[in-house]
C-alpha cells in the first residue's frame, strides 16, 4: 500500500490511514525526489506554476501512490485543489481524498526556535506532519536570524543559515499542527534580521515581500533550484546583520 | 596589495601600493586572466582560483562606508548585470537588496543597443517618453516596437534609459536622495533621466565596491 499526501492533513486522518494500513509506505509529495523530474507537469500544467505543485504533479504520476490524502483549502492553496482533477484523471484507480484542516489547537513551536541546523528543523517539522509533535527535548536558542516562509524547493538554501536561526512563517504553523492560521503565519519578531522566502507564482509572495518592506528583512523569490546570485544575496543579508 | 571586481562585463583592478585603478573588458580575457589578486569580489570572481572571495553586496556595504560619513543614506549600484542596494539608517546598516531577475542585465542591454545601432551617447537626446520595463530583454521588446512605428532610434534609446531609470528609483524606494555607483554613472543619459526622478542624485564612480575591498584590507579581514 502506498500512500500520498500533500500539505499538512489534519493528524486524525494520518492516524486512521496508519492504523487502517500500519505497514502502508508514505510519501510527502510536496518534496521533491531525485529520481523524479518536476519537468513532467509541465505535461499537464503551466510553467509559471510554483515548484511545489508541479513537484506534487510529478511525484504522484510517477509513484502511482493507491491513496492520495491531499490538503486543500486555506490550509494549503488554491492551486491544490485544480490540480486534483488532473491528478483523478491520470490516476485513475488511485483513490483520492480531499481534506481541509482547520486544527486550531497549538502544538508549540519547539523545533522552530531550538539550536540545531535549519536543515535538520525543516526535517524534523515535515515528519511531524505523520507523526505527530516531536517528543524529544530540544534546546531553545537566541535567535540571531529569522526564516519566513514555506519549506523551499530546494534544500540547499537552508545550509546559508546559522544555527541560532528561528523559523515563522508557515512552517512554523506546520510544527504547531495548525497550518490554517493566517495570525501565527503573520508573527515575525521585529528585532530578528529576517529573510522572507517565497516559491515563485505562489501567492504568498504578497505576504513575503510587504512583511520584509515593513521589517526591513530581505525578501526572496525562488523558482525551483537556488542560484548563486540569489545564495549571496542571502550570505550578504546574514553577514551585514551580523548573524553570525 | 592587489584587488579585482570582477564584474560581468568589466573587470576592475586596484594596486593599493601605487593607487593605481585599471578597467578590463571581460572580452579581453588573455590581459587580465593571469591576474593574481589577494582579494576579488564580483560575478567573475570565480575565474581568480585561490584568492579570497568577497560578497559584492558586503563590498558595497563596506566601499560607501568609506565613501560617505552621513549616518543616513542609500547606495544604488548598477552593474551589466543586476543592481545592489544598501542602506544605512543612523550608521547602522539598515537593508539590502540585489536584483538578479527582474530589473537583470540593463547596464548590458543599454550597451548593447547602443553598439548595435552604432550610435553615441552625445547623439542621444533627452526626452519624456518612457519604455516601460522590468529588464533588459522587455526592454529590448518595447525598443522594437517603438522604432517599427517609425520613431526615431534614438529617441527610443533614450526612452529606453528613461524606463530603466523608473525602474532603478522604484527599486531603490524613490528616494529623494542617492548615492549612484557602478558603471551606469558613466552614461550621461541614463543619469539625466536620474536627476529628473530624484532630488539629489551623488554621483560616484564605478570602484565603490573595490574602496570595500580596500577598507576589508586596512581591517585585516
Amino acid at each position: 500500500m502506498k500512500i500520498g499526501f500533500t500539505g499538512v492533513p489534519p493528524y486524525k486522518i494520518i492516524e486512521k490511514y496508519k492504523n487502517l494500513y500500519p505497514n502502508a509506505e508514505w510519501t510527502d509529495l510536496d518534496v521533491p525526489i531525485r529520481s523524479i523530474s518536476r519537468s513532467i507537469a509541465v505535461d499537464y500544467i503551466p510553467e509559471t506554476t510554483c515548484s511545489i505543485i508541479q513537484t506534487i504533479i510529478s511525484n504522484s504520476i510517477s509513484l502511482h501512490p493507491d491513496l492520495i490524502i491531499a490538503s486543500v483549502g486555506k490550509g494549503k492553496c488554491d492551486s491544490m485543489s485544480f490540480i486534483i482533477p488532473i491528478i483523478r484523471r491520470t490516476l485513475k484507480d488511485a483513490k483520492i481524498i480531499e481534506i481541509e484542516n482547520h486544527e486550531q489547537m497549538s502544538r508549540g513551536n519547539p523545533i522552530c526556535t531550538s539550536d540545531i541546523p535549519l536543515i535538520e528543523k525543516f526535517n524534523l517539522i515535515t515528519d511531524t506532519v505523520t507523526n505527530g509533535p516531536i517528543k524529544k527535548e530540544l534546546k531553545i536558542s537566541k535567535a540571531t536570524a529569522g526564516y519566513w516562509g514555506v519549506p523551499p524547493y530546494d534544500y540547499s538554501l537552508l545550509e546559508l543559515f546559522p544555527n541560532n536561526t528561528h523559523i515563522f512563517g508557515w512552517t512554523r504553523c506546520m510544527e504547531n499542527g495548525t497550518p490554517n492560521n493566517l495570525e501565527l503565519e503573520l508573527y515575525i519578531d521585529p528585532k530578528t534580521p529576517t529573510v522572507f522566502y517565497s516559491q515563485a507564482f505562489c501567492a504568498k509572495n504578497i505576504l513575503a515581500k510587504e512583511l520584509a518592506k515593513n521589517n526591513k528583512g530581505l525578501y526572496v523569490e525562488v523558482d525551483g533550484a537556488i542560484d548563486n546570485s540569489t545564495k549571496e544575496k542571502i550570505k550578504a543579508f546574514l553577514e551585514l546583520n551580523n548573524c553570525f | 596589495m592587489f584587488l579585482i571586481d570582477a564584474g560581468t562585463s568589466y573587470i576592475k583592478t586596484l594596486d593599493t601600493s601605487s593607487g593605481e585603478k585599471r578597467i578590463f573588458p571581460v572580452t579581453d580575457r588573455s590581459s587580465y586572466i593571469e591576474l593574481k589578486p589577494e582579494i576579488v569580489t564580483g560575478h567573475n570572481a570565480s575565474l581568480f582560483k585561490g584568492s579570497k572571495k568577497v560578497s559584492e553586496l558586503v563590498a558595497l556595504a563596506e566601499g560607501i562606508r568609506t565613501i560617505s560619513k552621513e549616518a543616513n543614506f542609500i547606495v544604488l549600484d548598477i552593474g551589466s548585470r543586476d543592481m545592489k542596494l544598501v542602506s544605512f539608517y543612523e550608521n547602522n546598516f539598515e537593508r539590502c537588496d540585489w536584483n538578479t531577475s527582474c530589473g537583470a542585465m540593463i547596464g548590458f542591454t543599454i550597451e548593447l543597443m547602443i553598439k548595435y545601432f552604432n550610435k553615441e551617447l552625445k547623439n542621444i537626446p533627452d526626452t519624456d517618453k518612457k519604455l516601460d520595463i522590468t529588464c533588459g530583454l522587455l526592454g529590448i521588446t518595447k525598443f522594437f516596437d517603438g522604432i517599427s512605428k517609425q520613431e526615431t532610434i534614438e529617441e527610443n534609446l533614450s526612452a529606453l534609459m528613461n524606463g530603466m531609470a523608473h525602474y532603478a528609483w522604484h527599486f531603490s524606494g524613490k528616494p529623494d536622495r542617492l548615492y549612484l555607483s557602478g558603471g551606469l554613472t558613466q552614461n550621461d543619459v541614463f543619469t539625466k533621466h536620474m536627476k529628473k526622478l530624484i532630488k539629489e542624485l551623488i554621483i560616484l564612480d564605478r570602484f565603490t565596491l573595490l574602496e570595500g575591498l580596500k577598507f576589508r584590507v586596512s581591517k585585516g579581514l
